[in-house]
């Protein structure tokens, strides 16, 4: 059986300083056992200016047992699984203690991206890569965050549903949306001087 | 009045500070348990929080425990005074939830707690351990016997509403009101019966002085009360409690700490060597003997090692001391080497043998009971032999480890179990995985007697002992069998060994 005592008041004080930690904690559906959280990249890092959502799923036994917790954002780093979202860090696993809390925890994955552990990695060809060519590893993650974490993909696919509706090929839509940051106007633009 | 009451609700819980919040709940500390590293959490969070299969980490931490602490008084009724709301709210919500769980946490109301204080204040050394234990139990049954979990909850309901129609009254006044009704008779070390300075709280419950109840020369720290030793180690300052004393009696407590200083600054000098009993700087060589007891583990490189590092610390003319110190540390390692074996495992509750898992899985080591606890010592899981009550029929049981069930101390349990003296106890054995693995392949073990007592070793009932026979009749024996596997299962009574191979006959 979830606390869910507990779990009002870690909403209660985790939306109190969004201002602060910009991390901040949502309802999924109508049950406080489904939730998601959304952290800031960190500054200074490959994921910087990206928002991240993280799906968060309380088992019966929490907070004696740690959360489920994935990202539901596409992120390229050596500890995420960059198909599933899968986050390989210990205290969502066996070094999970009942004092800390979903903002804890958030904040201990935010870390997690400004410090990589390639040595333990969740995706191995992200951790090769980071690994052997340092630079394509951050240009890679640059390039997802820009992709994935910036615009929500639901507004990217509105967009491109709109040109597409135009009469434009949806390839070359997605493809000049991509090239021009998601700017509508700047890509029709472009579009229509091709 | 419901949305006045409500209002009050959250005044009081916003009024809380986080130092008295527990790290679980998040809610306001109710029956507080304080661990060994001096942090504090309610009971029922640390019960659930500990881990059923091997010695569990402090929540906050991570400072390994292996016993479940016994409520803190001393802070529970400090709580109750200083948040008579929030803390009736608790009380309501608490036992809403026992009587979902089905099992009850320590009942004491404020009367109670002061009295059994009162008695337990009374060093009484002079009186036989077993009467004192008697006493204990009999005032226990009476406080417990409101067991089916209506009455808490009528209780609280009535104290709520108390309380709420005091603080329509005064409202304004109400915190100051609550924080005056707190004396500093309310904070006393019961060893020096003076504000507790540093305090540390014992595995018992029992608050005092870190200089009173901590003797730098013995290793354990045992409570003066309830003569209970405090496992694992020192106990660390309880902080939080510190703190809160610093801010309520700034300059009392300012005081006792400056004497506290000059008291321990004295007794330095008062500790003598312990190999030629100079008296002459004794810090310095009080150092060396304590790094060589640290690094003395009968490597003899290492004890050359050792001698050279002295060497280098030491003057020359302390050299005396040196060959003193090497001649000692040889003697203390065969006798140590020779003893440890045998005694400690003894010892049980006091020192838990480090659980090794790869011992256990081929069950060399000691038998590890899951999801069972002691309920004298706390000892959670036990590790070694597992007494379970036979007559006790609370769904959580009454389980004692061995050293707790042979010394004399019947206590009520910590679930408020009607455990009584006469009732019985039987010998459980523990599940092993080599106990499951041998099961399946039982043809394997023909003509292995001492196996199959292992493994078919069935819950035996044992008579309840009389006191005086534990150290006389049963260590000699035991101590032998121990060197064997045997002694898992072997009973003090001489029969079993004949039942155990008439039931391997049997099978």
């Amino acid at each position: 059986m979830v606390d869910l005592a507990r779990v009002q008041k870690e909403l209660h004080e985790c939306n109190r300083d969004v201002q602060v930690s910009g991390i901040n904690v949502t309802l999924k559906g109508d049950s406080l056992t489904h939730l998601i959280g959304t952290i800031p990249g960190p500054v200074g890092t490959p994921y910087e200016g990206g928002t991240f959502k993280i799906d968060i799923t309380l088992t019966d036994g929490y907070p004696f047992e740690p959360p489920k917790m994935k990202f539901a954002t596409k992120v390229w780093h050596p500890n995420i699984s960059s198909q599933s979202g899968a986050i390989c860090l210990d205290i969502l696993k066996d070094q999970w203690s009942p004092a800390l809390t979903l903002k804890t925890a958030l904040l201990s994955i935010q870390a997690l991206l400004s410090a990589p552990e390639p040595d333990d990695p969740q995706d191995a060809v992200v951790a090769q890569q980071y690994l052997r060519d340092h630079q394509t590893f951050v240009g890679t993650a640059r390039y997802w965050t820009e992709t994935f974490a910036k615009t929500s993909t639901l507004a990217a696919d509105e967009k491109i549903q709109k040109l597409v509706e135009m009469g434009f090929p949806e390839a070359q839509v997605r493809s000049t949306l991509e090239a021009n940051g998601w700017d509508e106007n700047m890509a029709l633009e472009k579009l229509l001087s091709s | 009045m419901e949305n006045g009451h409500e209002d009050h609700e959250e005044i009081q819980i916003e009024e809380i500070p986080d130092e008295f919040q527990c790290c679980v709940c998040l809610e306001l500390l109710y029956k507080p348990v304080v661990l060994g590293c001096g942090h504090i959490a309610c009971f029922w969070c640390i019960y659930k929080a500990m881990n059923t299969w091997r010695e569990s980490n402090c929540p906050i931490c991570r400072h390994p425990y292996h016993h479940f602490p016994s409520l803190c008084r001393l802070m529970h009724s400090l709580l109750l005074k200083l948040y008579p709301l929030a803390s009736a709210r608790r009380v309501k919500q608490v036992a809403e939830e026992e009587k979902e769980v089905g099992s009850c946490s320590p009942e004491f109301d404020d009367d109670f707690s002061e009295s059994r204080c009162k008695t337990d204040l009374v060093p009484d050394t002079a009186s036989p351990h077993s009467v004192s234990s008697q006493k204990c139990g009999s005032a226990g049954e009476g406080d417990h016997s409101s067991i089916d979990a209506d009455v808490p909850a009528t209780l609280s309901s009535e104290i709520n509403k108390d309380t709420i129609s005091k603080n329509l009254n005064f409202a304004d006044e109400h915190t100051s009101a609550s924080e005056k009704q707190v004396l500093m008779t309310d904070l006393l070390c019961g060893i020096c019966e003076l504000l507790l300075c540093k305090p540390v709280v014992l595995n018992c419950g029992h608050v005092y002085c870190e200089n009173c109840v901590i003797n730098p020369s013995n290793k354990l720290c045992r409570c003066p009360v309830c003569q209970l030793e405090h496992p694992n180690g020192y106990p660390s300052i309880c902080l939080i409690l510190e703190h809160y004393l610093e801010e309520q009696f700034p300059e009392l407590y300012a005081e006792r700490k400056r004497a506290s200083m000059e008291r321990s600054d004295c007794q330095i000098p008062s500790k003598r060597c312990a190999l030629c009993y100079n008296g002459d700087s004794p810090s310095q060589r009080f150092i060396v003997i304590s790094v060589a007891k640290e690094f003395c583990d009968g490597v003899w490189w290492r004890e050359i090692l050792l001698l050279l590092v002295v060497l280098v610390f030491l003057e020359i003319r302390t050299v005396r001391h040196i060959a003193l110190i090497q001649l000692s540390l040889a003697f203390y390692h065969k006798i140590i080497s020779g003893m440890t074996g045998n005694r400690h495992e003894a010892a049980g509750c006091k020192s838990v043998p480090g659980f090794d898992l790869s011992a256990w899985l081929t069950s060399g080591g000691p038998q590890v009971h899951s999801e069972a606890g002691c309920d004298y010592c706390g000892m959670c899981p036990i590790v070694g032999e597992r007494y379970k009550c036979k007559d006790c029929t609370e769904k959580i049981g009454f389980d004692l480890c061995e050293g707790c069930y042979k010394s004399s101390s019947k206590l009520p349990g910590r679930f408020n179990q009607q455990h009584t003296p006469e009732h019985q106890f039987e010998l459980i054995q523990a599940l092993q995985v080599r106990n499951v693995v041998l099961r399946l392949q039982p043809e394997r073990l023909e003509g292995d007697d001492s196996d199959f007592q292992l493994e078919y070793g069935e819950p035996r009932s044992l008579e309840p002992r009389p006191l005086e026979e534990d150290s006389s009749e049963t260590n000699s024996p035991r101590d032998d069998l121990r060197d064997g596997q045997v002694g898992n299962i072997s009973s003090s009574s001489t029969g079993d060994d004949d039942g155990g191979r008439e039931s391997a006959d049997r099978d």
